[in-house]
């Protein structure tokens, strides 16, 4: 029995022991980006549980996009603090999970891993399916389509699309002023592999959306 | 006592067969990275450096802005995730497109960068570049070999 109480003891205490000093309130954050923003901040508040100050080694990120850094490099018992981990959206869509482990140390004690977790949703202002239409070399130069939706509350219509290749018929319909478009695209011939691209000009008020790209390849068979 | 005896018996156990699947299964994963064991779209600089001697390569510095204007390999092109992929791909897009025969080679910040392999992935699946491969052990091989000061 006195070994049976001795484990429970250990199982208990043992995690704590392990995580003296900082404490989060929240190790897991969830965002939902504006359309607008180009960079989103995760605030993550702690509090140094301990009875010695614990000075914060290093933070170790899982992407590019993500920097981070602490209010203060040391927090003495009882301090508050914060990690803020800013996360740069650039051209990432949808729903975005990125890890990153920040580093402690109390005084005289071995390091801690705390691992945060920063979720971020990008909203869809603008869909173009499929990203990239492709033909095998000697296949029919049949015409193929992209269909550029705006799921975003405010309609975005298409001001112009241009092609970077010549040889290729190029053509938009409206099915939805502001909300869906067929953009139809046609090779005069597929003898050689060629890569392309179609750039989709729109009026939308956010910079980044204003104009769109969408690709095309005639690509070899594959052996 | 035992049920510190039995927890003994379980961890022995499982050691014994975890050590036995290991040596027997025929797929079994090295224990680290070695030379020749890479994934099918990566590649070392010796490999790299031999199709220089043909039609060339087309080099894509998938690390952060301000590391590529510090130094890159001659004529790499910037391409990653932290800014926006197609804002940087349209400036160089009538150069790339015209050189998408050649083999493209991403390199990043370092071995287990994952920037290199999201940047292949891109230009594989949404750009169409055929071949698109991973440089082995990121801008560290380059920096050895000289080729970024």
């Amino acid at each position: 029995m006195r070994h049976y109480c001795i484990l429970i003891l250990l199982l208990f205490f043992m995690p704590i022991m392990a995580f003296a000093g900082l404490e989060f309130s929240n190790k897991e954050i969830e965002i939902t980006a504006k359309p607008s923003d180009e960079v989103v901040s995760f605030v993550f508040p702690f509090k140094n549980a301990g009875k010695g100050s614990v000075s914060i080694i290093d933070v170790n990120l899982t992407c590019s996009c993500l920097s981070a850094k602490t209010d203060k490099k040391s927090y003495g018992p009882g301090e508050d603090g914060y990690l803020e981990a800013i996360f740069s959206i650039g051209s990432f869509t949808g729903i975005q999970r990125k890890s990153m482990t920040m580093i402690s140390q109390d005084e005289g004690k071995e390091k801690v891993r705390d691992s945060l977790l920063a979720i971020l949703t990008i909203p869809d202002v603008v869909t173009i399916e499929p990203e990239l239409i492709k033909w095998k070399v000697g296949e029919d130069p049949v015409a193929k389509t992209f269909t550029f939706k705006v799921p975003y509350v405010d309609p975005i219509k298409i001001t112009n699309v241009s092609c970077t290749r010549e040889g290729f018929d190029v053509s938009v319909v409206a099915k939805k002023e502001g909300r869906e478009y067929e953009i139809k695209i046609k090779p005069q011939k597929t003898s050689k592999p060629m890569l392309g691209m179609i750039k989709i000009e729109t009026d939308a008020k956010l910079k980044k959306h204003s104009r769109k790209l969408a690709f095309f390849s005639i690509a070899r068979k594959r052996r | 006592m035992t049920t510190i005896k039995q927890l003994g018996i379980i961890i022995l156990l499982s050691i014994g067969s975890a050590f036995l699947i290991y040596n027997v299964h025929p797929k079994r994963p090295a224990l680290y990275l070695v030379a020749g064991q890479l994934r099918p779209d990566e590649v070392t600089l010796s490999e790299v450096l031999e199709w220089t001697k043909g039609k060339g390569v087309v080099w894509i510095d998938a690390r952060k802005g301000e590391d590529y204007r510090k130094g890159h390999v001659e004529g790499a092109f910037l391409l990653n995730e932290q800014e926006d992929f197609f804002a940087l791909l349209e400036p160089i897009w009538s150069k790339i497109q015209n050189l998408s025969d050649r083999p493209f080679v991403v390199y990043c910040g370092s071995e287990a960068c994952a920037a290199s392999r999201k940047v292949a992935d891109r230009l594989r699946d949404s750009v169409g570049i055929a071949e698109v491969y991973i440089l082995s052990g990121g801008d560290g091989e380059l920096r050895d070999a000289g080729l970024i000061n």
